[in-house]
């Protein structure tokens, strides 16, 4: 009898102490990969605070279009596959030129110089495809028309736009 | 002395089988949570690392055609499969259908520009709709467009038609 109740309490006992590990490692799991993809989404959200860019200036001749952009935010542009350049012609529907170095290309912008200005207004040319705080890029793109409207999109979803006419 | 033996031995038996009952009975239960808890987490996960925005719309009313720009804002890859089973609708704000995935584009369907196997963060992803025969638009009419993956994250937008 007393055999009995000793297995029968060891057998509660062990099942007891699985359920609540199963439980608690469970809750904890879930709790500790909801915590990890919030601190991406904080993350996401502070780069995308801190981002900003402006169009300085464009031009248009010899059936290249050029848009100088300056980052006028707190945060680098690392990435230029992904630094989108739409431009609009007279219907309106815009087109989308993703980066590509080869301006012989018609659905492709180019990389042109890069540079800042120095405390007396100096231009600097630098290289390498990062795009630090108050840098600016050239953009070039070979089209058949000068465009009506750009609009330059980082990899974050940042925007800015101008029209040209 | 006997039949206290016996007895006994008839309780351990008896125990012992309650005893594992009892445990098949429960731990299939438990790891059935168990399951449960990580499939919630990996779902969670998946819906709090993927984000998207509408960058560009576009919609002309002379073929009932449009065009929408949508960046990968999140931090997850998008599997091809995942953007083809994605709900798109599209029409006049007031007048809006779900239109079907195809590889051609056609009436009452929409395609996307091949960005790969995966959709990388940062990529733009460029969908082409049309809408159906029956619904009428036309230029200066107000259009909606909706893009919901199959994780439920969803990007709306209203834009002019021209």
């Amino acid at each position: 009898m007393a055999g009995a109740t000793l297995i029968a309490t060891v057998f509660a006992v062990i099942l007891l102490i699985i359920a609540g590990y199963v439980l608690v490692a469970g809750v904890l799991k879930v709790n500790e990969v909801v915590v990890a993809a919030q601190k991406d989404i904080t993350d996401r959200e502070v780069k995308l605070i801190h981002t900003s860019i402006r169009i300085n200036s464009t031009s248009y001749e010899g059936g290249i279009f050029t848009v100088t952009i300056e980052n006028s935010g707190n945060e680098p542009i690392n990435n230029l596959t992904y630094l989108d350049l739409y431009l609009y012609d007279s219907s309106t529907q815009p087109k989308l030129y993703t980066y590509l170095q080869d301006l012989s290309t018609t659905d492709h912008w180019s990389r042109g110089d890069l540079y800042y200005l120095d405390k007396s207004g100096i231009v600097k040319f630098l290289t390498g495809n990062h795009v630090e705080e108050g840098m600016y890029l050239n953009m070039s793109v070979r089209t058949g028309t000068s465009p009506t409207n750009v609009k330059v999109v980082t990899e974050n979803g940042i925007a800015a736009s101008k029209r040209l006419i | 002395m006997s039949s206290e033996t016996i007895t006994s031995a008839l309780f351990m038996i008896a125990a012992v089988t309650s005893a594992s009952i009892l445990i098949a009975t429960i731990l299939p239960v438990i790891f059935g949570m168990s399951q449960t808890f990580g499939a919630v987490s990996d779902k969670q996960d998946s819906r709090l690392r993927t984000d998207l925005s509408i960058i560009n719309t576009f919609a002309r009313s002379s073929d009932k055609t449009g065009q929408i720009w949508i960046k990968n804002t999140g931090s997850t890859r998008i599997s091809a499969s995942e953007i083809a089973g994605t709900s798109v609708f599209f029409g006049k704000s007031d007048d809006f259908e779900m239109l079907i995935y195809s590889g051609a584009l056609a009436a009452g369907t929409w395609t996307n520009e091949s960005v790969g196997e995966k959709w990388d963060p940062g990529e733009t992803l460029a969908i082409n709709v049309q809408s159906s025969a029956g619904k009428v638009w036309s230029g200066g009419n107000e259009m909606y467009v909706s893009f919901a993956l199959p994780n439920g994250v969803r990007r709306s937008e209203k834009f002019d038609a021209v």
